[in-house]
């Protein structure tokens, strides 16, 4: 892409913003429109091991506006923009960089139609622009994994009872994402054919993911909810060429299956009489998944040169119980979560500290905390602040470009306004 | 240290939080009662009933009743209200922070509860308990007891004197009588307590379900950048650029594999690239992976190699200069190496091992010496031969070229030495030709080779040749940072031999280069490989 290109995409990208929040404030006060949102200010920093970003800001704002016909139908345009100017623990810190910032936005519209018998549809569309910059002299819109995502979904949704006691809600729905990554291609496709080198495809990172999903929420007596979420996504990479045991590139392209079933509970318990009043609030998610993609890997390292089939394939298990206490006299909000994670891959082989393979296959084990404390200083107005902590560890002991065993944190604080 | 003091700071501040709450720990639960029209209270079911005309303050124990044509509203500090209709008996039960109860006898009540005064939140009425959880619903008591309940928003939990319990959402209503509740259904759309399609809590919570089903596309994108960089294709050089790195494997014929990396410094649009080219006596295997023990086997192997190394080629450019490091390697033979211990004994050695440094570019064609084609000009610049029983007879011999003042290739110096005479290999062999005039180590003025001082795996290399022309090395062991590596001590050459968790990046730079350099990625184990092939006497391996 052109400068040019790229300066007219940012402005296109900006414009669309923009000019929503320009409509929304325009439009807010008509008749049947109605404007709702959030606008957070933070400031934060990240700390890898031993080593520590620079200070630096998060803006976040997160727009909606709605508009009802009828009961039966209505639409809704949503827009968010989000500056984060330092890094985030759940940014897969062993592969990064410790400086990163990320301007990302999006827009969409999603139409609601509603039937007799607590049946609706709701179709929708969207778009979303994500820059990067990950290292201090890159420019914005020059960031290699800058990314534009055009998306579309479709929604069957019924509301109805399971027995007499539980109002149950689920849905069925439908979203492709089609993901161009605007500056990333190849140096074999750019510059391979003069140097005689294969062909792994331009853009491997491009790809199109549809995506089938299930989901229901109960309303148990008791103030119990219980969610359950199941996706099954196909992911086909436009132009990933597959590689064999000698190197070749064959003609079939990358494709991969995803699927999660996540399953949360969560119940209100009676306040507790300390401190004026602490409603609490007990969570417990438990998630499951599993990839399986046809690609394999080449390692060229000339030392320990392997080929290892279904390099990607995983499966993936997490447990994350939570916690939240209202202190009702000051209405403070403070949440506690943490989450245990392993991910096994059942081919990638560990490696020692110096490369060599060993006969193990890796496995990933994690931990993370969180902290959040959110105090109302006015009726829209929050002071918040959070910290997060996470911790990786594995067998594998190679961490000559990527990190598996490390620590990492953040926090950030600042206001809330919603409107 | 920075780190524990925010970290300490940031712990500190929720702990204010807390700290700070009894301050607001007694704040009023007043409730009050606002009437509009014909409206009456009492303290208790015992007392009188007096008109309300203003707003008063209501307690435990009051109870409330509104005329025909007339109503009330009941304010709770959380924000929470009751609209009383006409004709309504309600009354107040209980008003602590466990347990919030109040009762409606006949009549109506429109509610909107933030959730907040209490832990429990009832309406009674006399078929059902409704226990509310943040909600917005009307009850209407019939005299015959009989309750009706819409909820237009959130949850309330409705018991009835059967044991029955349900919880009625948002646009569900139920019915409640003596002879128990019925099953919840949902408004219809027609009817009047429908709310619209896109009202704010709906999208609200809409909204937080697409995020949901996005977010796994969201956690797909992050996967793929960590991919890229799991499999080392991004990294961040000494220099603070971003590096793009790709290796591909190819098999040009079935005695031979060429690795090649390319380098792509995105800022600069700057390729840098090279190969690797490993040819063989005869077939190697589909498996790559046992090409490294066919090399091992070529040196001191006991019994005759079945397959060893013909050629070996490291070849780096930018595109325009180049250098080439070329090997060609005889077949093995048997020499007595009993000079290196008497257990040695014989082993199978490559019979001559022939090395050659040639720089190539525009800037080389217009140095002497140079065959020049295209515009571009080739010359070799080092050469070293390593040879078994041909220069002398019995003996290993090393001949080292340089380039003299007219850039011809001469003989710089040459030792034999005699692996079976343990006293000749103590010595490190016999010099044979030395000729200072063209030694670039006699040659080259004094400079550091520590550019980021000693501690740093960071190393220069320089040579200064007759004809005034130059060639320099600079190896760092950076990580995927772009921080330099420390060390204990001062690098030396065999610091970035070794396998380790750190790039090498390798900066390539002549005065025939006309100012640009070459400088790349790469694997330290290309730098192994030929290192082993080009071991200086004395210095041969045979443990």
């Amino acid at each position: 892409m052109t400068k040019n290109t790229t300066t007219r995409v940012r402005r296109i990208t900006a414009g669309c913003v923009m000019s929503s929040f320009l409509f929304l404030s325009c439009d807010a006060g008509a008749k049947g429109f109605e404007l709702m949102g959030k606008l957070d200010l933070f400031g934060g920093q990240y700390f890898f091991e031993n080593q520590s970003g620079a200070f630096n800001g998060y803006g976040s704002l997160d727009a909606q506006l709605t508009k009802s016909y009828s009961a039966r139908s209505g639409f809704y345009i949503s827009a968010k923009s989000v500056y984060t100017g330092f890094k985030q623990v759940n940014e897969l810190a062993g592969g990064g960089t410790l400086f990163q910032q990320t301007l990302d936005d999006s827009l969409g519209v999603k139409w609601i139609k509603r039937y007799e018998g607590g049946f609706a549809l709701k179709p929708r569309v969207g778009m979303k622009n994500q820059l990067f910059r990950e290292t201090k002299d890159e420019k914005w819109g020059q960031g290699l994994y800058d990314f534009w995502r055009y998306e579309a979904g479709l929604t069957l949704e019924r509301k109805t009872r399971l027995g007499l006691s539980t109002p149950w809600l689920y849905q069925l729905s439908w979203d492709v994402y089609y993901t161009r990554y605007t500056r990333f291609t190849t140096l074999a496709s750019q510059y391979g054919a003069e140097l005689s080198a294969p062909d792994p495809g331009s853009r491997t990172l491009d790809t199109i993911t549809n995506q089938f999903s299930y989901s229901s929420e109960l309303d148990l007596p008791g103030f119990m909810k219980a969610h359950l979420f199941y996706a099954l996504s196909v992911i086909d990479y436009q132009d990933q060429r597959v590689i064999n045991s000698a190197g070749e590139y064959l003609s079939s392209n990358r494709a991969d299956y995803y699927q999660a079933l996540n399953l949360g509970l969560s119940k209100r318990y009676n306040d507790m009489g300390a401190l004026g009043g602490i409603r609490p609030v007990i969570g417990i998610d438990l998630g499951l998944a599993d990839l399986i993609s046809n690609q394999n890997h080449l390692d060229t390292d000339p030392q320990h040169l392997r080929f290892i089939r279904a390099y990607y394939d995983y499966w993936e298990a997490r447990l994350a119980p939570s916690a939240q206490f209202t202190f009702l006299p000051t209405g403070l909000i403070m949440r506690f979560g943490y989450e245990f994670a392993v991910r096994r891959y059942p081919e990638r082989l560990v490696q020692d500290g110096d490369g060599a393979y060993k006969s193990g296959r890796l496995v990933q084990y994690s931990n993370s905390a969180s902290l959040e404390a959110a105090y109302p200083l006015a009726r829209s107005l929050d002071l918040k602040i959070q910290g997060n902590w996470a911790a990786s560890r594995s067998n594998n002991r190679y961490e000559q470009v990527y990190r598996y065993n490390y620590e990492s944190s953040m926090y950030f604080a600042g206001m809330e306004w919603r409107f | 240290m920075e780190v524990l003091n925010t970290m300490r700071n940031y712990y500190l501040i929720p702990l204010f939080f807390l700290l700070v709450q009894p301050c607001r720990a007694s704040a009023p639960r007043d409730i009050l009662l606002a009437p509009e029209g014909q409206v009456e209270a009492r303290t208790s079911s015992s007392a009188m009933w007096i008109p309300v005309e203003k707003n008063v303050r209501i307690l435990a124990g009051a109870e409330i009743r509104t005329g025909k044509d007339s109503k009330a509203s009941v304010f709770f500090p959380d924000g929470s209200r009751f609209m009383l209709g006409n004709s309504t008996h309600f009354t107040v039960d209980a008003t602590d922070k466990k347990k919030t109860g109040f009762q409606l006898k006949f009549g109506r009540l429109k509610a909107a509860v933030a959730g907040y005064f209490s832990s429990r939140f009832e309406v009674r009425t006399p078929s059902a308990v409704c226990a509310v959880r943040g909600t917005e619903f009307d009850i209407a008591v019939a005299d015959n007891g009989g309750t009706e309940m819409n909820v237009s928003e959130g949850l309330v939990e409705v018991s009835d004197s059967k044991g029955s319990m349900a919880v009625v959402s948002s646009e569900e209503k139920i019915k409640i009588g003596a002879e128990g509740m019925s099953r919840p259904e949902t408004v219809s759309l027609a009817d009047d307590s429908a709310r619209d399609a896109a009202r704010p809590l709906a999208v609200r919570q809409e909204s937080a379900r697409e995020r949901t089903r996005t977010m796994l596309e969201e956690v797909r994108n992050r996967e793929l950048k960590a991919n890229e960089s799991q499999l080392g294709k991004d990294s961040i050089d000494a220099f603070g650029k971003r590096v793009r790195l790709e290796e591909y494997l190819l098999r040009p014929a079935d005695n031979e594999f060429k690795l090649l990396f390319l380098s792509h410094r995105v800022d600069e649009n700057r390729l840098d690239w090279g190969h690797l080219i490993e040819r063989f006596n005869s077939k190697i295997p589909d498996d790559i992976t046992q090409v490294g023990r066919i090399i091992d086997g070529m040196y001191f192997s006991r019994t005759a190699p079945r397959n060893w190394l013909k050629y070996f080629e490291v070849y780096l450019t930018n595109t325009i200069d180049s250098v080439q490091e070329s090997i060609i390697f005889g077949n093995p033979t048997l020499v007595d190496f009993s000079g290196y211990g008497a257990n040695v004994g014989s082993r199978y050695y490559p019979s001559r091992i022939d090395y050659r440094q040639i720089l190539s570019g525009p800037g080389v064609a217009i140095a002497p010496g140079a065959a020049v084609a295209d515009g571009i000009g080739t010359r070799t610049q080092f050469r070293q031969i390593q040879d078994y029983n041909t220069t002398v007879s019995g003996q290993f011999a090393w001949r080292q070229y340089v380039v003299d003042s007219v850039g011809a290739l001469k003989l710089m110096y040459a030792v034999a030495l005699d692996p079976a005479d343990a006293a000749n290999v103590g010595a490190g062999g016999t010099q044979l030709a030395w000729r200072p005039a063209i030694d670039p180590e006699m040659l080259t003025p004094q400079y550091s080779p520590f550019p980021s001082g000693p501690g740093k795996a960071d190393f220069f290399a320089r040579s200064v040749y007759a004809d005034g022309s130059t060639v320099s090395s600079r190896k760092l062991l950076v990580s995927n940072e772009g921080e330099i590596l420390g060390i204990r001590g001062s690098a030396q050459a065999g610091t970035f031999l070794r396998d380790g968790s750190y790039n090498l990046e390798m900066v390539v730079t002549s005065n025939l280069f006309q100012g640009r350099n070459i400088d790349v990625l790469l694997a330290p184990e290309i730098l192994t490989q030929k290192s082993n092939a080009t071991s200086a006497p004395g210095s041969l391996d045979l443990q």
